[in-house]
């Protein structure tokens, strides 16, 4: 019994071992601890495919990886464009210790905006900066409340999305001149037109630039966070609010100024959701339907799994647009695997990699509390042995 | 008397890689005191947590009465008669005493539960006669002194019944008087049978009151000898293993000049909705430490905080003298400020002078207009004038009769209206550069944190894991957290990594910081030492005037203490002035050249450690005394 806890114990140092050293390579560790969460995800996600069709679990698996890798990978690159902005958003937010939930009135915002630009017929850039523009006002409003007043950033985030929403229901129905709308459905906007549009990479598979600048927005802001002495304040400020204050830095100005980034970022993926090359999706207000744009609130999942690091945002991405590409081909393998079983799939993912990082976090302590324990006793024998 | 009423055998107890407690044995007989020592980390509070039942031993067995018995609660303890006094009270404030003394075990009538008071108040009325406790039983907790408290507390003990009664560092937070209060009741409690565990460091108090003393160190028990055939020096070796010396022989040396004015300052409390420091003034100087002493809690870390700039100053003014004016301004390679920055401090100071311009008439205005509506119209017309243009008209001679310039006459506008949170920005005001003093005096309150912390102010803070370091962070990110943003640790924004590690080899030698992994460990994961350690190093290696000691060596053991006395000395005599806040009476009796003593957010003396004893500082602590406190 007690060889068995011995192993027990000495397994157990052994991953806590190889925990630490993960997270002792910075960037490289995160994303292998971030890759390890997903698989543990996706076998928790195999036994519930067991449970419900024996048979059919294991191509199903293999489904959900292969399928859109094989037949529309261009497919999921640009849908994964804008979700990779809003997890850079979230997480740049998260880093302060911000939960920027407002995400989504800033990209529906943006969306709007720069559709409606398009429609007047400006250029791709112009589109483009108005949404920045109003995402970033969009992100202005909680990050001042919260600075200047204390109001917590999740209540005046929530009730922005809803102010947002009802203010373009109200202007897309009285204040929009015919032109803008849909003829059938007058609850949507036309279509982003061709002017208004992301310049396509060559290939006509909706490729677009807009790939090109969120991959360098991530690395941009990769330095910042941790090459850069902004980004030194606001990981601080994240972690111990008030050795911040101690250390004299300017919580006001970084908490504006990271919401009103975050909002930007936001902003900016509601333009590229509207905007891509390849049929782009039409945009509605429909208030009668009361339900907010859903990408916004993609983003935090995305931020989720990649335990809030930049370049873990564009795998992460990656991944949930990869699960949501296989959702129509999962329901011809077996009738169980339906819409509800790919969308529970996705959240135990999530829910088991926002688990690991904890996971990651405890093991790498414990292993450090145990090296410190084990030095000082080396010291003391030292010490005696004197 | 001979009778063991509680009995410990080989008791073992392990945490994850250190052994707290290693194979001891204890015995507590009827009647007498037995005396607890060990520093800090010795495993004394893990023992008493086993014999209360918070902990479980990993082997050894517990006797009470002569009978093995197993406590896996706080329940079975007070079934077996052992109470504990926790070093935190462990009462609720909005409750009355009573309340709380019924707390966990409140006897009811039968059938609906009632509270059954008149039982309970006879009870304890009957248990304060017998040990002469003046407690008001229907007071709340908030409204106590903390040596009141710690009576309910015992009441709480004795009203359970309990004959054993475990006494976990109960001086830490008394003045001397309650101290003696204490003992007292002590002596009481053991004639009447009582047997009694008293946990403590301080070897005076052990020598006073106990009976046999049991040493503990580092997990091991050393000894158990009888009071009366030992001594002070003796045990101080028995309980640090080497001899310690922790009185700091100190050279004579002469105050320096002036470094801190603090004058009539007033500290507002958000949370307390109260002000909790009230018209204090004191100076510090250079080669001094001076003491703050006092109970926890009467305005003394509010008081810092001010200072350091993390709470707001509500009135007075509190100045640092002789300042490097360039410490304020980045100079390029030729010496010159840069443009850019000195265009914004042009124009900053011109906005902040127009705006207490405005403001000062639009108060004439309406002092004359609104306030005063009987007086005839022409006279207030004529007071309005007359006050808007003050500044030009009359005041354009200075005491001599020579003609003052206009800037001259700005800057003594200023001066006479008292407006303290405009003018401390006077070096900001459009001077010629050569002209001005090299050396500034600087008034803090309106200050930030950071131009405080850059004009010379070294904080060591009294929380240090909530304040003083970002845990998750590493020690080398730690080491510069006061420096970060200084050129050369960053540079056009981005971090220099390697300046960064440099800097910290060179702090973690020079004061002997250790953690497994040397800069990148976790902070988290270092021992309380280390991390003090830390945060003295950062603080004392940047070259400030002023040294902010908040209790630097709380809850750390003996060798670290020693090491961060001989620091702060080096520092006062290198001519630093230190503002040294500590709770320990034996530290301020020690270090300090002054001693300022803090009762309910006021001044009440200001001792000379030479000519003053413990019996006195403890008079001014407890408000007893108090004297009237000269301005310098």
């Amino acid at each position: 019994m007690s060889k068995l806890i011995e192993n027990c114990k000495n397994g157990f140092d052994k991953v806590a071992g190889f925990c630490h050293f993960l997270n002792g390579k910075k960037g490289f560790g995160s994303l292998i601890s971030g890759l390890i969460s997903v698989l543990l995800g996706f076998l928790v996600g195999f036994i519930v495919m067991l449970a419900l069709d024996a048979d059919s679990a294991l191509p199903g698996l293999g489904t959900l990886f292969s399928y859109s890798l094989t037949h529309n990978p261009a497919r999921m690159i640009y849908q994964a464009t804008p979700m990779m902005l809003t997890g850079l958003a979230i997480a740049f937010s998260f880093k302060l210790g911000l939960f920027n939930i407002g995400i989504t009135g800033q990209v529906t915002a943006g969306a709007f905006t720069s559709i409606c630009l398009g429609i007047m017929g400006n250029n791709f850039f112009v589109c483009m900066l108005s949404g920045i523009l109003v995402g970033a006002i969009a992100g202005f409003i909680p990050g001042f409340l919260k600075a200047k007043f204390n109001v917590n950033e999740v209540l005046s985030g929530i009730m922005l999305n809803w102010i947002i929403y009802y203010i373009i229901g109200l202007i897309g129905s009285l204040g929009l001149d015919s032109s803008f709308k849909d003829r059938n459905t007058p609850a949507e906007l036309i279509n982003m037109p061709l002017n208004g549009r992301m310049p396509s990479l060559g290939a006509d598979n909706g490729i677009s630039i807009g790939i090109i600048i969120s991959l360098v927005l991530v690395i941009i802001f990769e330095i910042i966070l941790f090459k850069t002495k902004f980004g030194f304040e606001l990981r601080l400020t994240g972690s111990n609010r008030f050795a911040s204050q101690y250390s004299g830095m300017n919580q006001t100005k970084n908490i504006i100024l990271a919401m009103t980034i975050s909002g930007a970022l936001a902003g900016l993926a509601g333009y590229m959701l509207y905007a891509n090359p390849l049929n782009p999706p039409r945009f509605r207000w429909d208030s009668s339907n009361n339900a907010l744009i859903s990408d916004g609130f993609t983003g935090i999942s995305v931020a989720l799994i990649a335990q809030n690091s930049p370049i873990g945002c564009i795998l992460s991405s990656l991944l949930l647009t990869m699960i949501d590409g296989a959702q129509s081909q999962m329901s011809t393998i077996s009738s169980a695997y339906n819409v509800h079983y790919t969308e529970l799939i996705k959240s135990i993912i999530i829910y088991v990699a926002s688990f690991s990082s904890f996971f990651m976090y405890i093991m790498n302590y414990l292993y450090e509390r145990k090296e410190n324990k084990l030095k000082a006793k080396k010291e003391l024998l030292i010490e005696e042995g004197e | 008397m001979e009778e063991n009423v509680i009995e410990l055998r080989n008791i073992t107890k392990s945490f994850p890689g250190i052994v707290a407690n290693d194979d001891i044995s204890l015995t507590l007989r009827r009647g007498e005191i037995h005396a607890l020592l060990g520093e800090n980390g010795a495993g004394k509070s893990t023992l008493m947590s086993i014999l209360f039942g918070l902990n479980y031993p990993d082997s050894g067995t517990i006797l009470v009465d002569g009978e093995e018995v197993f406590i896996r609660n706080p329940n079975d303890a007070t079934k077996y008669g052992i109470g504990m006094v926790h070093q935190h009270f462990k009462l609720v404030g909005c409750y009355t005493a009573i309340e709380n003394i019924i707390l966990g075990n409140e006897p009811t009538t039968g059938l609906f539960g009632f509270l059954k008071p008149k039982s309970v108040r006879a009870k304890l009325q009957e248990l304060c006669q017998k040990y002469k406790f003046e407690v008001d039983l229907d007071k709340k907790i908030d409204d106590m002194a903390v040596g009141e408290q710690q009576k309910v507390e015992i009441l709480k003990m004795l009203f359970r019944d309990n004959h054993v009664l475990i006494f976990d560092e109960p001086t830490a937070v008394l003045t001397p008087q309650e101290i003696d209060d204490l003992m007292q009741s002590m002596k009481e409690l053991v004639k009447e049978g009582k047997s009694i565990l008293f946990i403590s460091h301080k070897l005076n108090e052990i020598m006073e009151i106990s009976d046999r003393i049991s040493v503990l160190r580092k997990g091991k028990l050393i000894a158990t000898v009888n009071k009366n055939e030992t001594d002070v020096d003796e045990l101080s070796y028995m309980m640090v293993g080497r001899n310690v010396d922790l009185n700091i022989k100190k050279k004579e040396i002469e105050q320096g000049k002036t470094i801190l004015t603090v004058k009539n300052v007033t500290v507002y409390d958000e949370d307390k909705k109260k002000d909790v420091v009230h018209n204090v003034s004191f100076d510090v100087h250079a080669n001094e430490i001076v003491a703050l002493a006092g109970i926890e809690g009467n305005g003394q870390s509010e008081l810092v905080y001010a200072l350091t700039g993390i709470k707001r100053i509500r009135n007075g003014e509190c100045i640092l003298h002789d300042v490097d004016r360039y410490r304020y301004i980045d100079l390029n390679k030729k010496g010159k400020e840069n443009i850019f920055n000195k265009s914004i401090r042009y124009i900053k100071g011109n906005i902040k002078f127009a705006y207490v311009f405005l403001k000062e008439h639009l108060k004439a205005f309406t002092v004359n207009y609104i306030y005063n509506p009987v007086a005839p119209v022409i006279r207030r017309c004529a007071n309005y004038i007359s006050s808007l243009f003050k500044v030009i008209f009359f005041k354009n001679k200075d005491a001599n009769g020579k003609k003052l310039t206009y800037k001259e006459m700005i800057s003594l506008y200023k001066d006479n209206h008292s407006y303290t949170k405009y003018s401390v920005k006077r070096y900001t005001l459009p001077q010629e550069e050569d002209k001005m003093d090299r050396l500034i005096d600087v008034h803090l309150e309106d200050l930030s944190v950071r131009k405080r912390c850059i004009s010379g102010i070294s904080h060591i803070p009294e929380d240090r894991q909530k304040y003083g370091l970002a845990l998750d962070f590493s020690l080398k990110d730690n080491l510069v957290l006061q420096r970060y943003f200084e050129k050369g640790f960053q540079n056009c924004g981005f971090i220099n990594e390697k300046k960064k590690i440099d800097y910290g080899k060179e702090l973690i030698k020079n004061y002997d910081i250790r953690s497994s992994l040397g800069l990148d460990s976790t902070v988290r994961s270092m021992s309380g030492g280390n991390q003090q350690k830390a945060i003295i190093a950062r603080e004392l290696d940047r070259d400030s005037s002023l040294i902010i000691a908040c209790q630097p060596t709380r809850g750390l053991d003996v060798g670290a203490i020693e090491m961060i006395h001989k620091d702060l000395v080096d520092k006062r005599n290198e001519g630093k002035a230190i503002l040294l806040v500590s709770l320990e009476l034996d530290e301020v009796m020690n270090l300090a050249d002054r001693i300022l003593v803090m009762y309910n957010g006021e001044i009440v003396a200001s001792l000379d450690p030479k000519n003053t004893d413990r019996k006195e500082i403890g008079l001014y602590m407890s408000g007893a005394k108090r004297m009237e406190v000269k301005d310098e």
